[in-house]
């Protein structure tokens, strides 16, 4: 079977890269793309560099992150759909160099691409054995130990990410709960799609915001999904593109969002308990964890969720290389987080009459 | 327009069964590219379901949108006065009806779009 031109072209550049940047000869000796990801491209392979052969991965973004990291406000944004700031290329990999020095696993970034390889923005990673695949985790009984225990890792992950130093990461952008509601009710007025139930979404999440105690670095998209796992433990935390300086306790309730416990009856992943999340969190960081600041978060996750259905299934509007089946079926997916949000609402009433909140 | 054969659910189908049967389980094909088929076969299945039941999904939405903001206009606009209604506080975010209306137009939404979403 001949190989398609696009796979050619990133074998013959990828090839000379590794030469360059991490030792000749650099001959792939296996090419392939991996499923995971639709707003980046993931190659695996394995290249030979002096007398070893390593398995690295290749990560270039697909979608152009804004210049300079602006704020998704300008004054096109009237003709132009406004877009969520996301982190690519050197920022990206910086995320990842200054959270493995804070204990995260992530995989080990080998080299941060330049203009000069033609590949786009991205970097060489080490290539991480595991899983990401959510519904073979939640299903396979080889990853018994893992469900025991991945609530709790996940405690004690986040504490380390959100004790990452700020400093350092200069480009991460401020947003707090309200720049952040803000953001996302500019990108959906962008559309000019009336959505009754995004409404009263937005509404709540003004009227509910709860008052913050902390800024710290947040992942942003820290879930199942973006975790590698193996059958005992968590290996590698992907996807920073999302990062941003903000309430810590996004990230709990962002985890906790039903979408990401795909099929699964628990809260976490749909695989761990909250209170072990929150135990976890709390003994790592030594911050005490209030459940309904969560659940907040978590109420305003199928928000968030649904407005990027929106921002994918209508991504072909401006970018014909998002014409893709997978695209279009996300946009098809908004109603599944504004029902969640509905029967957030209910639970939320109840709870309230109960009088427990 | 005559009749034609088929009818149009009956090429849907015809064809989400090629792909489910013929293409999908082909070994030669990528991960990749068998992962897109994959949803390529949901799209079409979802296609299905709104031309079984989007007519009446529709009707129901837009009877309700006219109790709650009148009968003048377009479905699209009908949820355009809506929209409006709640941003500006017209419609509270709580109101009970519009709460109902929000949440069957949902579950009816969610039975073309993914009916496993509802459960059961």
């Amino acid at each position: 079977m001949s190989e398609p031109e696009h796979v050619k072209a990133v074998k013959a550049k990828l090839r000379d890269t590794v030469a360059r940047l991490l030792g000749p000869p650099g001959d792939l000796l296996e090419l392939r793309r991996l499923t995971a990801g639709a707003t980046k491209a993931t190659w695996a392979f394995t290249a030979q560099i002096g007398d070893t052969q390593q398995a690295l991965i290749l990560q270039t973004s697909i979608v152009s992150s804004r210049p300079e990291g602006t704020a998704a406000k300008s004054d096109d944004a009237k003709t132009a759909p406004a877009k969520l700031p996301t982190l690519a290329g050197e920022d990206d990999a910086a995320m990842m160099l200054v959270a493995g020095k804070a204990g995260v696993p992530v995989p080990q970034v080998r080299a941060v691409l330049t203009a000069d390889c033609g590949l786009g923005e991205g970097c060489i990673m080490d290539f991480v054995p595991g899983e990401t695949i959510a519904r073979r985790i939640l299903r396979e009984p080889r990853f018994a130990a893992l469900h025991e225990n991945f609530a709790q890792q996940c405690g004690e992950i986040l504490a380390r990410i959100h004790a990452m130093d700020q400093a350092s990461l200069s480009f991460l952008m401020p947003l707090d709960g309200a720049r952040q509601i803000a953001l996302y009710r500019d990108v959906y007025d962008s559309y000019d799609l009336p959505v009754p139930a995004l409404e009263v979404a937005f509404r709540w999440a003004e009227d509910h915001l709860p008052a913050v105690a902390r800024s710290t670095v947040v992942h942003g998209d820290f879930r199942m999904g973006n975790l590698i796992c193996g059958e005992q433990r968590i290996h590698a935390v992907l996807d920073w593109e999302l990062a941003c300086v903000g309430d810590p306790m996004q990230d709990l309730g962002w985890l906790c969002v039903k979408t990401w416990r795909f099929g699964g009856v628990d809260a976490v992943g749909g695989i761990g308990h909250r209170e072990d999340l929150f135990a976890a969190y709390e003994r790592a960081s030594g911050i005490a964890v209030n459940p309904a600041h969560v659940r907040f978060w978590e109420g305003w996750g199928c928000v968030r969720w649904a407005i990027i259905c929106l921002i994918k299934g209508l991504a072909h509007r401006s970018d014909p290389a998002q014409r893709t089946v997978e695209a279009f079926a996300i946009g098809r997916r908004m109603e599944e987080p504004l029902f969640d949000f509905l029967e957030f609402l209910r639970e939320e009433k109840a709870a309230k009459v109960c009088g427990y909140r | 327009m005559p009749i034609s054969l088929a009818s149009a659910p009956d090429l849907l189908a015809v064809v989400r069964e090629f792909l489910e049967t013929d293409v999908v389980e082909d070994p030669s094909i990528s991960d990749d590219k068998r992962f897109q088929i994959r949803v390529a076969i949901n799209l079409l299945a979802t296609v299905e379901r709104e031309l079984r039941l989007g007519p009446a999904a529709n009707t129901a939405e837009e009877d309700r949108l006219t109790a709650l903001v009148g009968a003048e206009g377009s479905l699209e606009e009908k949820n355009r006065r809506l929209s409006g209604a709640i941003r500006d506080g017209a419609v509270a975010s709580d109101d009970p009806q519009l709460l109902d209306h929000l949440y069957r137009t949902l579950v009816d939404a969610l039975r073309i779009n993914n009916p496993k979403w509802l459960g059961g």
